[in-house]
């Protein structure tokens, strides 16, 4: 379980993140679901570990939209999706000069890494759920399309179109900016 | 460049992402995956019946495991059944019955007697 969860920790943290726009609550979220997945589904196989998982850090994102769509129904008149205080945080604002990754050595090329991957995040962020969701299990975790039928709970046609649609909205928005991949 | 090769790319820049998370955070991420591993119980199974898990020790049963949870029961209920048809079948049981009610009645001991059977055997001498 420690092993698994170790693998899996900063993926989630991050998909989190591009769901909720921010960090702190993204790490709730994160520590939310470990603790229901260690407590409730331990007698469970290894296989089926990261499907569930997903599955519970979804649930988990959605309860905390529902929280916050009630908070901000009584603090305020402003909606729910509307009242996020994310307003100071800029996402990988912190640059980490040890970094190890073969993707590129020199300064330069590491900084248009960053603003890659930035544009990539923003673009992320700007799918919708659903699409968002089924192209970073599809992709990001690896899981096949039964797998991430079972963990977005819908039919394996509906995650083909979400890919699918994730896909050609990603390509359209980096084009947008000038970038090909 | 198909669906696939497209989200290679872009999750291979996303991972490099991963190597720039702030060190605080992966250290909170440490941190909710070690109070994770505080409420995890290695599951037991006992007898190959029951898996108990969790922290409160839950006993959870798979679709296997269901029925032969009531096994024991029906076994039970199969022994006491039984039991119940040998108590009646019990021909001792009559007869101490019958020598209660002869010791403790009023009645003579001729009305306990079978007059037909009587009857029949005076007929056929």
């Amino acid at each position: 379980m420690s092993v698994f969860l170790a693998s899996v920790e900063k993926r989630a943290f991050k998909q989190s993140v591009f769901a909720v726009r921010n960090e702190e609550s993204a790490l709730d979220i994160v520590q939310d679901a470990m603790l229901k997945l260690a407590e409730k589904y331990s007698a469970k196989p290894a296989g089926e570990l990261p499907m569930l998982f997903h599955r519970i850090l979804q649930n988990t994102i959605r309860d905390h939209f529902r929280r916050q769509k009630v908070r901000s129904t009584w603090t305020s008149l402003f909606s729910a999706f509307g009242s996020q205080d994310d307003d100071d945080s800029d996402l990988l604002e912190t640059l980490v000069t040890e970094d190890t990754s073969n993707i590129s050595a020199s300064p330069a090329a590491q900084f248009e890494q960053a603003q890659l991957l930035e544009i990539i995040q923003e673009a992320i962020e700007g799918l919708p759920a659903r699409q968002r969701q089924a192209f970073m299990l599809r992709y990001w975790e690896e899981f096949d399309v039964n797998e991430t039928a079972l963990a977005m709970g819908c039919s394996e046609g509906s995650v083909k179109t979400h890919c699918s649609r994730a896909v050609r909205a990603l390509a359209f928005s980096l084009k947008a900016k000038g970038i090909t991949l | 460049m198909n669906d696939k090769d497209f989200g290679a790319k872009v999750t291979h820049i996303l991972n490099w992402g991963l190597t720039r998370i702030d060190d605080d955070k992966l250290a909170r991420l440490r941190i909710a995956r070690a109070k994770a591993m505080e409420a995890y119980r290695e599951p037991i199974t006992v007898l190959g019946l029951v898996t108990i898990s969790g922290p409160s020790l839950d006993a959870k049963y798979n679709l296997i495991q269901k029925p032969l949870i009531w096994l024991p029961m029906l076994a039970l209920v199969l022994a006491l059944a039984l039991a119940g048809a040998n108590f009646l079948d019990d021909p001792n049981a009559d007869i101490g019955d019958l020598d209660a009610a002869l010791l403790t009645g009023e009645l003579p001991i001729n009305a306990f007697l079978d007059k037909d059977f009587d009857s029949w055997l005076k007929g056929s001498e």
